[in-house]
């Protein structure tokens, strides 16, 4: 009977476990996490703003952990791993033998060295926050219900989930963003206008093309302001640091198991160079997106349990967002880098499309307000699908051009 | 599993399809729908329920899943976030949010609660959708 251990109960992990299950009825399969829920933290802002409770977080059905016959070991961490001994060292002190291992441990906030982020002993300074995880979420809501004044640093998704998520409160909330506009690496500044509009409308405070040069703090040691680059000062008793992440990758020291700068090294089948031991998801800081961790940790899933999957869908250049009611798709470019590509544009009714092309193929596209059918746009950019036979306007461009169907009337796409 | 399966010779694009499928759902707008392409022939884009669903893939909370019984992916409205997301992975372009609230998605659910299968099936007067039995993509 094989020995699966699982590290890591979000998107990559949980699907690995059914993709295992799928093929393995009988091996026994051990989760390991610190997690101590199965939730999806691309909705954690609405459980912020109290749109959800914990259990609307959940993106799988109630029964998943006992109908796949998964040993879950919860609020634990796994500390070390030893390749040779097949083995890995809990938090709890406990060992956990494998035959395979899936390392599927996602990424954690990165607080960036800025002057003043680090209290006593290094310890981050109190009132300053990651949102990653669900206890981040719950700290933060906790921490917010008595902040006189709050700050987010970095314009990124995550910190407008933050700032989506708090602004009802109506607390003082000022976003500090080092580039020019609002989600600077989904939309251009026309698209983050009516999200920038927004926020201000409901009482938030923007700063763009500025750094934080220092965290001031109180006598006690807690957050107390931040100074700007540019010499504006703010106060403050709350600090959401939303700037990046990082692999979550510790577990490995000493592994031998290889890390590059970005996370865990593994290929498209899962495989790293240990044949015992899988990698799928954040943890390797290459795609960070949902889909694809989803994705890597099926085929990394069905490896384990003995089957022949290969992943070919590396596109991670795309992300959905929807706040305060603006929703907008951004896929591959919505800047080009030089004027070799041509841009079309069409702004009608509150809604905004942009799409970026090159000699018949499409580079990015920027679609706001109505979504309808924008999939299409996805597939066509992924794929460098040539579109120059395609007569309609490119924002009208569907599937009929491409249509072709499989033996088992599936869609696909020819060769063209 | 059954899949809906579309002889593209016999649509002559009456969308007699698209007005089943608003009847059967009582909804504002088809989860199906028929475009002309650049040669102005019509093309029937019905949802495939894939073997390997991008859709159900790309759901960040469980509200599209794929029911490995009948190997149809189903979209539950009271679990989705709204976010958008299986609109962009649908690589066929077939799903859309709802034209009165944008707050649903359209997604084909095979009219299962429907005693005669798919109505847009069995509306169609010229056979171009028909049901089929298929072998899944392993």
């Amino acid at each position: 009977m094989k020995k699966y251990v699982i590290l890591g109960a979000s998107a990559a992990g949980v699907n690995a476990i059914g993709a295992i299950r799928s093929l393995d009825n009988t091996g026994l399969i051990t989760l390991v996490s610190e997690d101590d829920a199965i939730y999806s933290r691309c909705i954690l802002h609405h459980f912020l703003s109290g749109a959800r409770d914990e259990k609307a977080l959940q993106f799988i059905d109630d029964d998943f952990i006992p109908k796949h016959k998964v040993n879950w070991k919860k609020g634990v961490r796994a500390v070390s791993l030893d390749p040779s001994a097949r083995q890995v060292t809990l938090s709890d002190g406990s060992a956990e033998p494998y035959d395979k291992l899936l390392v599927a441990t996602g990424a954690q906030t990165a607080f960036p060295p800025i002057p003043g982020m680090q209290g006593e002993n290094a310890v981050r300074a109190a009132g300053i926050y990651g949102l990653r995880t669900l206890d981040d979420a719950r700290k933060i809501k906790a921490a917010a219900k008595n902040a006189t004044s709050i700050v987010i640093l970095g314009g990124g998704l995550i910190g407008i989930d933050a700032a989506s998520g708090l602004l009802h409160r109506g607390k003082p909330i000022t976003l500090i963003e080092g580039q020019h506009n609002m989600l600077p690496l989904q939309l251009d500044k026309t698209a983050a206008q009516g999200y920038e509009q927004m926020f201000s409308n409901h009482g938030g405070k923007q700063y763009y093309h500025v750094m934080v040069k220092e965290i001031t703090k109180d006598a006690n040691g807690a957050v107390s302001g931040v100074t700007l680059s540019d010499g504006t000062r703010i106060e403050c008793d709350m600090i959401v640091c939303a700037t990046g992440v990082k692999a979550n990758v510790n577990v490995l020291d000493n592994s031998g198991i290889i890390v590059d700068a970005k996370g865990l090294v593994f290929n498209g089948r899962g495989e790293t160079n240990d044949s015992a031991v899988y990698g799928a998801g954040d943890v390797g800081g290459k795609n960070p997106i949902w889909p694809l961790a989803v994705k890597e940790g099926i085929i990394a899933g069905a490896n384990m349990a003995g089957a022949s999957m290969e992943h070919t869908d590396f596109f991670g250049s795309k992300s959905a967002m929807s706040f305060w009611g603006i929703k907008t798709l951004s896929m591959g470019i919505h800047t080009p880098p030089d004027t070799t590509y041509t841009i079309e544009i069409e702004q009608r009714d509150g809604a905004y499309k942009k799409i970026v092309h090159k000699n018949g193929k499409i580079y990015g596209a920027l679609i706001q307000g109505d979504l309808s059918y924008a999939g299409i746009l996805t597939q066509l950019i992924a794929q460098k699908i040539d579109v120059s036979r395609v007569k309609k306007s490119l924002f009208s461009i569907d599937y009929s051009d491409f249509f072709a169907l499989k033996q088992n009337f599936e869609f696909t796409y020819e060769e063209v | 599993m059954q899949r809906i399966a579309i002889d593209r010779t016999k649509c002559i694009g009456c969308l007699t399809c698209v007005s089943a499928c608003i009847v059967s759902h009582d909804a504002p707008d088809s989860r199906n729908r028929v475009v002309i392409d650049s040669l102005n022939k019509a093309a029937p884009i019905f949802c495939r329920h894939c073997s390997r669903p991008e859709c159900v893939y790309t759901c960040m909370t469980g509200a599209m899943s794929r029911d490995s019984a009948t190997g149809f992916s189903t979209h539950n409205p009271a679990q989705c976030a709204q976010c958008g997301m299986c609109i962009m992975a649908c690589p066929y372009g077939v799903l859309k949010q709802d034209r009165m609230g944008a707050e649903l998605i359209m997604k084909c659910d095979m009219c299962l609660k429907r005693i005669n299968g798919p109505a847009c099936v069995e509306k169609c007067p010229m056979r171009a959708i028909t049901l089929a039995e298929v072998e899944e993509q392993p």
